[in-house]
């Protein structure tokens, strides 16, 4: 793992304006060329900081730095230069093709805002053929399973050309093979390209794989952050979900299988 | 075949916008010929150029005028309200979202009312009571809806198109109760405003609504590509450094500013603004950058035959009648909305046909 770095996250708060969710204070480092999941229960304010750390939503008190300059004092534009958000939910319009997603993702780089341009194009079917869906090109995205949406919708990120990738639930609503899937298209992705990827997710497991970083949180605050195998262990987990887990580790890296029980936990 | 259909070139921007463009420009060229009197095209543009003493040169060139100003005023409010209607449907990300969503028209209506009920007749800068009173009632709508909306839940879609049903619908009921004061004449003539109609007399009142309208037609095709970035959602766009609220404000401005200029020109043209986007989308698909200027020009292009339709019908009705042919024109919402209605579900049908057989 890298020793630089890429955001840091400092003392950051965060409550909206009716006051039903509150953030922080959290302090978070995210290494470049990393993989950093956070994990936590529903509520946990994983989206929020997500939220946070892309630059659309602005603390209310503390700061996130980019290479160690305010990510607030960056235009959108320079923000989206450098970090691609794929939000959980997009209101993607049926009838639009999978190529005309991934063209979208041009938008803040491109010079001349109006046209597009042979580089557009170039840079389009690079990243097509990196998450492998230059086959279905012209197909809708109404037409697609959930895994080739997913892959297109990370096509359209790469397409901004971006440092840093944000991931809300990625694999939310995939069956497993396409969780595997997607894992490693962006495992490879950090390997390949030296991209940073922050998600948020639900799989313990997944994240347990595929992730440098683990972070877990719980009521808006970071609870642990770390090596998988350091930060999902049972007793870390009963505390952030409020059930007993047992584990089981791979015996050549140490990483845990994790499963919630109804069992008290092994000791 | 893709709702974008690809990259976006300056030829392929060029390719449909070509022919919309002629389109457009034959229709404003044929369009002094068509009427209750008829001329050839070739007869009316020469006494129109050639400004003869001869009285009957005289009289082709007063009734070519007279089309042509309203064939101009046509072509401002198709192309305004079709632009207008493409980006409000893309803003609240509904289809079927028209330029009055917000209840601009009824705002208009009945400032036009007031201004017939209480007999004001004066003309300042070139236009009349009834469209400055209209002008103001719209304007004033737009300001209440964005109060009322960013007061009560903030300037999302969903809170605008409320408070903008809510306030149309006042605006309605006030407007008859107003009609209802009214006396017969007064009556009359608010209905035939609620009509809508592009007579005028001459180039007068168009020309003056021709600077904001160009000022909103710029403006929202400047929002093109941040509208092809909206309509994935607003956190998407804003991720991809599209300035979310500015956007949306420059929406909802311009849109209003254009619409409000039709409404108190020409009165509550309807369907236009729902029918042409619609149309143009299911041909050329969703890249805005193509969609906001073909559905201006393709517009501009269907208001001016409805108002063909608007002065033959009467005629071809009085002559399968008694022979006798008549020369009152009929109002062009009513064209509009009798043309609209069929060919809107006819495209709908042949696009559900054509998504089943790709």
């Amino acid at each position: 793992m890298a020793d630089e770095t890429l955001v840091k996250l400092s003392a950051v708060r965060f409550g909206y304006p009716r006051g039903d969710v509150f953030l922080g204070p959290c302090d978070l480092t995210i290494h470049p060329g990393t993989v950093h999941a956070l994990l936590g229960p529903n509520g946990a304010g994983k989206s929020t900081l997500l939220r946070l750390v892309s630059g659309i939503a602005t603390p209310h008190s503390g700061s996130v730095t980019w290479l160690n300059e305010n990510l607030q004092t960056l235009s959108p534009r320079e923000r989206a230069k450098r970090i691609a958000f794929l939000p959980q939910h997009t209101e993607t319009p049926d009838d639009l093709s999978a190529r005309d997603v991934v063209m979208l993702g041009r938008f803040p780089v491109r010079e001349n805002r109006f046209f597009d341009s042979v580089e557009d194009d170039r840079v389009v079917d690079a990243c097509m053929a990196t998450t492998e869906v230059t086959a279905f090109a012209t197909r809708r995205l109404s037409e697609m399973s959930g895994g080739e949406s997913q892959r297109v919708h990370i096509a359209a990120a790469l397409a901004q050309k971006p440092q840093m990738l944000i991931l809300d639930e990625p694999t939310s609503s995939l069956d497993p093979y396409h969780q595997l899937e997607i894992a490693r298209l962006l495992r490879g992705l950090t390997h390949e390209q030296h991209l940073t990827v922050l998600l948020a997710t639900h799989d313990l497991n997944l994240a347990s794989q595929f992730a440098d970083v683990a972070t877990l949180m719980r009521d808006g605050s970071i609870v642990a952050t770390g090596h998988p195998r350091d930060t999902l262990t049972p007793k870390q987990l009963q505390t952030v979900y409020g059930v007993a887990f047992d584990s089981v580790r791979r015996s050549h890296d140490e990483r845990p299988w994790v499963f919630a029980t109804t069992e008290p936990a092994a000791t | 075949m893709s709702a974008m259909q690809g990259s976006l070139s300056f030829k392929r921007l060029a390719l449909p916008i070509l022919p919309a463009a002629l389109a457009l420009l034959a229709v404003v060229a044929v369009s002094p010929g068509i009427g209750s009197q008829p001329i050839s095209a070739i007869d009316a543009w020469q006494a129109v150029m050639e400004d003869g003493e001869d009285p009957e040169d005289a009289i082709v060139r007063n009734i070519t005028m007279l089309r042509l100003a309203r064939t101009v005023c046509a072509l401002l409010a198709g192309t305004t309200l079709a632009l207008c209607g493409a980006v409000t449907q893309t803003q609240f990300r509904n289809v079927l979202a028209t330029p009055y969503t917000l209840g601009i028209a009824s705002g208009g209506a009945l400032g036009a009312a007031i201004s017939v009920l209480l007999g004001w007749n004066a003309t300042i800068l070139g236009l009349g009571a009834e469209s400055w009173a209209a002008l103001v009632g719209c304007a004033a709508v737009v300001g209440l809806v964005l109060l009322l909306a960013g007061t009560l839940y903030g300037l999302s879609g969903n809170s605008l198109v409320l408070a903008g049903v809510a306030i149309g619908f006042f605006c309605s009921a006030m407007l008859m109760f107003t009609t209802y004061l009214a006396d017969v004449r007064g009556k009359e003539q608010i209905v035939r405003w609620m009509m809508s109609s592009v007579e005028k007399m001459d180039f007068d009142e168009p020309l003056r609504m021709l600077p904001p309208m160009a000022i909103s037609w710029i403006g929202l095709l400047l929002c093109a590509p941040g509208l092809n970035q909206l309509q994935l959602g607003e956190e998407l766009a804003a991720s991809r450094g599209v300035r979310v609220g500015w956007l949306q404000t420059a929406n909802i401005g311009f849109a209003s500013l254009g619409t409000a200029c039709v409404v108190s020109l020409c009165g509550p043209i309807g369907f236009v603004g729902l029918l042409v986007p619609h149309a143009v989308r299911l041909i050329i698909g969703r890249d805005h950058r193509l969609l906001l200027p073909l559905a201006a020009l393709w517009g501009g292009v269907f208001l001016i035959v409805c108002d063909w339709l608007a002065r033959l019908l009467p005629v071809w009705w009085g002559r399968w009648q008694d022979g006798e042919s008549s020369a009152a024109g009929l109002p062009i919402g009513v064209v509009t909305s009798a043309i609209g209605a069929p060919v809107f579900l006819l495209l709908l049908c042949k696009a559900r046909m054509k998504r089943k057989i790709s």
